[in-house]
């Protein structure tokens, strides 16, 4: 199961993209609200979900891309975001009006060689990887934000067909130490 | 955000305060190639008060830290925490960057 | 032999001389009868003896059978051999046994006898009293061990209490129990690492001492001292792969008194600090589940840890994995009381910032409600009467919630309340809100969306300014319709420097002007379909003949039956205002 995740993936039939009981909301592909937007998504989680200073980055990370990289802060183009929470998960949908992401292939292969300098603990190789850039990308552009999703979305991350649009989703475990779990 | 400088010997310390997001992470790249230019040659960046940080921070990071090591002049970064340092984790960048516990610990790793 | 031979035999002895009688080598008829007798007599005692002996009702020794029986034989033996001598002999056989039989009875003391089987009993008791003792030594000493662990548990188990009401009480505690055990086992060096509550990580919670790292430490780090302490401080082990998280996820304590020949120990080197000596491990549990491990070392250059130091550790692991768990209910109810503790508290105080009564204006009437929901940053609404030409009406949105919201809040609230007295315009009044509220330091999230309306009542006109996503709508009265006049528009707070719009319009009697929150027609029914605009505005162009306040009250009776019991997300609130 570990292994899927490390690599995007575009599956237009994956059951992430169902929105059956989801909220929804549409925004301008205004760069300068992107925190704000993110805010209005995640102001409706229970306040149980622990880290949700993370789980509000990520967010952002994705909505940005959308506004940036898919609608190129086009003021007329809409992004359209799903959303639902509960004290277990989070699930998210991001759909912008752009061409899809393109390189998606070259990225799959980017951080496959990311990943075995990781392996090999080669730190030196690693400087290569460490940020993806397109011709797209500026000199803001972290390059790092896939990365990192693939990792935090542990109920899966997936591209729809077009790859106009990303489905994710977030389960939060039960706290460890078995001290809620006396009513077992 | 708010950058603050100070100095101990010959190492300069950034104290980093509030988000490092993706409106205003490129002072601290500005900062930085600014103090290059002024031949700064042992540099720590303090992320004690800092409990925010995304992709473009990161980025801001990378971008200093490997202009730094092109350089070949010293860095450390001190007190990442919370989900400063959950973001790092998840770019599986605890390896690459050179971090430090404390402000005492980055200040040993630089003057090495 | 016939009976002719028999009784002449019989006879023919009687006829013999007196002088053969004795002779002790033959047998003369006279004795033949007897011998018989003897030997019949002899089998019949015997038997007796058998029967005794079955019912056990004398106690006979073996040495009457004897005798019985040799007389017996001796008795038959001369019979048929014709010979007296042979039962002579028998007879002084029997004697000689019946001798030390008689002798030992003759000078038997009974008492002494007694004492004898005495003694021997008390030998035999005192033997199995000393082994008693050897298990009662034991028991005692398990009985002692339990006594410590129940001191050991009763002191923790009070002490963890003291650490409630500290800051850190997890690490303060755990630094305290490392203490403890590290004196109690004599170890040297001492780590307690917890698993991570979300990911599937052991951490290193408390160190004291050296502890030289059993596993490989990271290629690029210098091996000095304060380093390698430093890096093991701050450790996380995943629960795969290194030493940490196996013995964790194989929930057993583990004793390596001696790590050179151990493959489970890495031994990293070549400095004299990491050498490696003898570890101890002990898990810590919560009822069946493993949370965190306890780790001691021995330096190689000390004497090695005991079973009696290992023993030690578990009982010591025990009371901790005792002890820790009311301060992990106790931390669980502390951090869930204060995630909501936030929230309640801004609530309380949004509640207070709304008008509790709308003022009575000549020639409108004013409609309003405000359903709020837990957990979400309240509406914020107010109706401002200035001067004649100017009665402000706001409806805003905080986004957010908890404290950071309600200090937004108040700085907008108390901003507009300043700024709609001077003769500025609703789109100017609104800049210099935004730049209040933008200029605060960026360290709390500030964004909001308002609708501010001035009415001038002496012109009958109103001037609306917006920003974000709370609509202002008109349903006019000689066109019949109810559309939105505000534009859309980014929310305050986004950037410092951002201008606003006015739109003007001139109302005549009937008119109604409606302003909502986004929550309020992003309302959902039981099939996840908004309330929106469209249901809205039949309500208001069913009703348009009903004063402000039956409007509002229409619209929230059809906004219930819309939502049913449906879980909604966000605060509803609207205002409406009717002109007479």
């Amino acid at each position: 199961m570990l292994q899927d995740l490390k690599e995007l993936r575009s599956d237009e039939n994956d059951p992430l993209f169902d929105k059956t009981n989801m909220l929804k909301k549409e925004f301008p592909s205004d760069f300068r609200q992107i925190r704000y937007f993110t805010l209005l998504i995640v102001q409706s989680a229970p306040t149980e979900i622990k880290e949700l200073n993370i789980l509000e980055q990520q967010i952002s990370e994705v909505i940005k891309n959308a506004v940036k990289h898919g609608n190129h802060c086009d003021i007329n183009k809409k992004v359209t975001v799903w959303y639902s929470f509960s004290s277990t998960h989070a699930h998210i949908i991001v759909q912008d009006e752009g061409e899809g992401f393109q390189e998606l292939e070259k990225w799959n292969d980017f951080n496959r060689k990311r990943l075995e300098c990781l392996h090999n603990n080669d730190f030196i190789e690693l400087s290569n990887y460490v940020s993806f850039k397109t011709k797209e990308s500026d000199s803001q552009d972290g390059g790092n934000a896939l990365f990192a999703a693939l990792e935090y979305w542990n109920g899966g991350f997936v591209y729809n067909g077009k790859r106009n649009a990303v489905a994710m989703l977030k389960k939060y475990q039960q706290k460890f130490h078995g001290a809620n779990r006396d009513g077992e | 955000m708010e950058l603050k400088i100070r100095k101990n010997g010959d190492v300069y310390i950034i104290d980093v305060t509030g988000e490092m997001d993706l409106y205003n992470s490129y002072k601290l790249k500005e900062l930085v190639v600014k103090m290059l230019e002024k031949n700064v040659k042992n540099f720590v960046i303090n992320l004690e008060q800092v409990d925010y940080i995304d992709s473009s921070g990161i980025g801001a990071l990378i971008y200093i830290c490997s202009t730094i090591k092109k350089m070949n002049l010293k860095l450390a970064i001190s007190n990442i925490h919370g989900s400063v340092k959950k973001v790092i984790e998840l770019t599986k960048l605890m390896g690459y960057f050179p971090i430090a516990n404390s402000v005492e610990e980055a200040l040993l790793m630089v003057k090495e | 032999m016939d009976s002719v031979t028999f009784s002449s035999r019989f006879f023919y002895s009687h006829n013999t001389q007196i002088g053969d009688f004795y002779k002790l080598d033959s047998i003369d008829a006279f004795t033949n009868l007897p011998l018989l007798i003897t030997a019949g007599l002899g089998v019949l005692l015997f038997l007796f003896l058998l029967i005794i002996k079955l019912r056990n009702t004398v106690k006979s020794s073996f040495v009457f059978y004897l005798v019985s029986g040799v007389v017996v034989a001796g008795a038959l033996y001369s019979y048929l051999t014709e010979y007296l001598i042979y039962f002579i002999f028998s007879v002084i056989i029997a004697e000689v046994l019946m001798l030390p039989y008689l002798i030992l009875k003759a000078f038997d003391n009974p008492q002494k006898r007694e004492e004898k089987k005495a003694a021997k009993k008390l030998a035999e008791q005192t033997a199995a009293i000393e082994e008693n003792e050897v298990t009662k030594a034991a028991i005692a000493a398990v009985e002692a061990k339990h006594q410590r662990l129940l001191e050991v548990n009763k002191d923790l188990v009070s002490k963890v209490s003291t650490f409630f009401s500290r800051d850190n009480s997890m690490e303060s505690f755990l630094e305290y129990c490392n203490k403890l055990i590290s004196e109690r086992v004599g170890a040297d060096g001492c780590v307690i690492l917890l698993a991570d509550d979300y990911d599937n990580t052991l951490a290193v919670k408390s160190l004291t001492g050296s502890f030289p790292p059993p596993y490989k430490l990271p290629e690029d780090l210098p091996h000095k001292p304060l380093r390698v302490e430093t890096n093991l401080r701050f450790a996380q082990f995943p629960f795969t792969n290194n030493i940490f998280g196996e013995i964790f996820s194989a929930k057993e304590p583990v004793f390596i008194p001696d790590s050179v020949k151990d493959p489970r120990i890495f031994q990293n080197g070549p400095e004299e600090f990491l050498k490696c000596g003898g570890y101890i491990f002990a898990p810590i549990k919560q009822q069946d589940t493993v949370v965190g491990l306890v780790a001691l070392s021995r330096l190689p250059t000390k004497a090695k840890f005991t079973k009696d130091d290992f023993e030690t550790a578990i009982i010591l692991a025990d009371a901790i994995s005792t002890s820790i768990k009311p301060l992990y209910s106790f931390l669980d109810y502390a951090e869930h009381t204060e995630l909501n503790k936030d929230g309640n508290i801004a609530t309380k105080y949004q509640k207070d910032l709304i008008p509790q009564k709308l003022p009575v204006i000549p020639n409108i009437s004013i409609g309003c409600f405000s359903n709020a929901m837990e957990n979400v940053c309240g509406d914020y609404y107010d109706v401002l009467v200035s001067r004649k030409d100017r009665i402000s009406f706001v409806m805003a949105d905080v986004a957010g919630k908890g404290m950071n919201s309600l200090v937004v809040m108040i700085m907008i609230r108390a901003i507009l309340r300043l700024a709609v007295n001077t003769a500025q315009s609703a789109s100017t009044i609104l800049s210099w809100t935004n730049r209040g509220i933008c200029i605060e330091s960026a360290k709390i999230d500030h964004f909001a969306s308002v609708a501010l309306i001035n009415y001038n009542s002496t012109t009958n006109e109103a001037q609306i300014a917006t920003c974000g996503n709370n609509p202002v709508f008109l349903y006019s009265a000689t066109e019949k319709n109810f559309k939105q006049i505000s534009l859309a528009s980014e929310p305050m707070g986004v950037e410092k420097d951002t201008q606003f719009h006015d739109i003007n319009v001139k109302l005549n009697s009937g008119d109604i002007i409606v302003t909502c929150t986004d929550g309020l027609l992003e309302s959902l029914n039981e099939n996840g379909v908004q309330y929106a605009v469209e249901s809205l505005s039949k309500v208001v162009m069913r009703n348009s003949q009903q004063n402000a306040k039956d409007i509002s009250a229409r619209v929230k009776d059809d906004l219930k039956r819309y939502c049913g019991s449906t879980q909604q997300y966000d605060d509803q609130s609207i205002l409406v205002i009717k002109i007479q």
